[in-house]
């Protein structure tokens, strides 16, 4: 499995770990977990601190969840990004469309 | 450096994608600069994938060839496949500045490649899509 996709509770707000390689083949697993999540107003911080690369495909996910949190009035922040997908983050002009924070802390902090 | 070539034979299952990954992250170590596999590896799995679901529906049994080359001061993929012709080099311009609720991700795999790389060629040869990429590599683009 080339992603592995762990959540824990802190306090009111969920933590989603995701480690390795958020590629096209990874993708639906991860959408698939966060599917639960997004739809029912939930607080959510997704911590990229062990995620090593992500494609259009991972982004692709990121986008729908972000956008289906907004819809069912939650929160989604992203914590941690490694240099490797904060570059392909910026290509794609999406740094500016999350909320991104330091650390998995401060995330849950900023939205809880 | 000394120069070399790798070829792949891929069937055109997303499935091969860690194959890809494998061969591209060992090429760039071989070749002294494991700095620049994200970036290969980003680009080639951005066409692959298009070309997968895309180009062929999501029909295996294709026969998709890569072919990784390092020149003098750079690394070049020649990816080849039998989808029906089309040019992913034709531009596109993706809104980039859209709100999250407004964002299309169509294309952005094609932004990045043409972003990334410094050539990004297309050309229909023998019945078969000819895409390749590249761009210089720095010897010091180690990590």
């Amino acid at each position: 499995m080339a992603v592995e996709i762990e959540e824990i509770a802190v306090g009111a707000v969920t933590v989603v770990v995701v480690q390795g390689r958020l590629d096209g083949l990874a993708a639906p697993a991860l959408d698939d977990r966060l599917a639960g999540l997004t739809t029912r107003g939930t607080k959510l911080v997704l911590d990229m601190a062990g995620l090593d690369y992500a494609s259009s495909a991972g982004l692709r996910v990121l986008l729908k969840a972000a956008k289906q949190t907004k819809a069912s009035k939650g929160r989604f922040a992203l914590a941690a990004i490694t240099p490797t997908v904060e570059k392909i983050f910026e290509i794609s002009g999406f740094t500016t469309i999350f909320d991104i924070y330091p650390d998995r802390d401060q995330a849950a902090a900023a939205i809880a | 450096m000394g120069l070399k070539k790798v070829y792949l034979l891929l069937d055109s299952r997303l499935e091969e994608l860690d194959r890809l990954a494998l061969a591209i992250d060992d090429f760039c170590a071989e070749a002294g600069v494991p700095g620049a596999a994200p970036d290969f590896l980003l680009c080639a799995e951005e066409l692959f994938t298009n070309i997968v679901l895309h180009g062929l529906g999501g029909e295996a049994g294709h026969r998709i060839d890569v072919e990784i080359a390092q020149g003098e001061d750079r690394i070049d993929v020649a990816i080849t496949d039998d989808a029906p012709p089309f040019d992913p080099t034709t531009p596109i311009a993706p809104d980039l500045d859209a709100p999250v609720e407004a964002r299309a991700i169509g294309g952005l795999g094609r932004h990045l490649v043409s972003t990334i790389m410094d050539s990004f060629c297309y050309r229909r040869e023998r019945n078969r899509n000819c895409i390749s990429f590249g761009r210089r590599v720095a010897e010091n683009e180690g990590q």
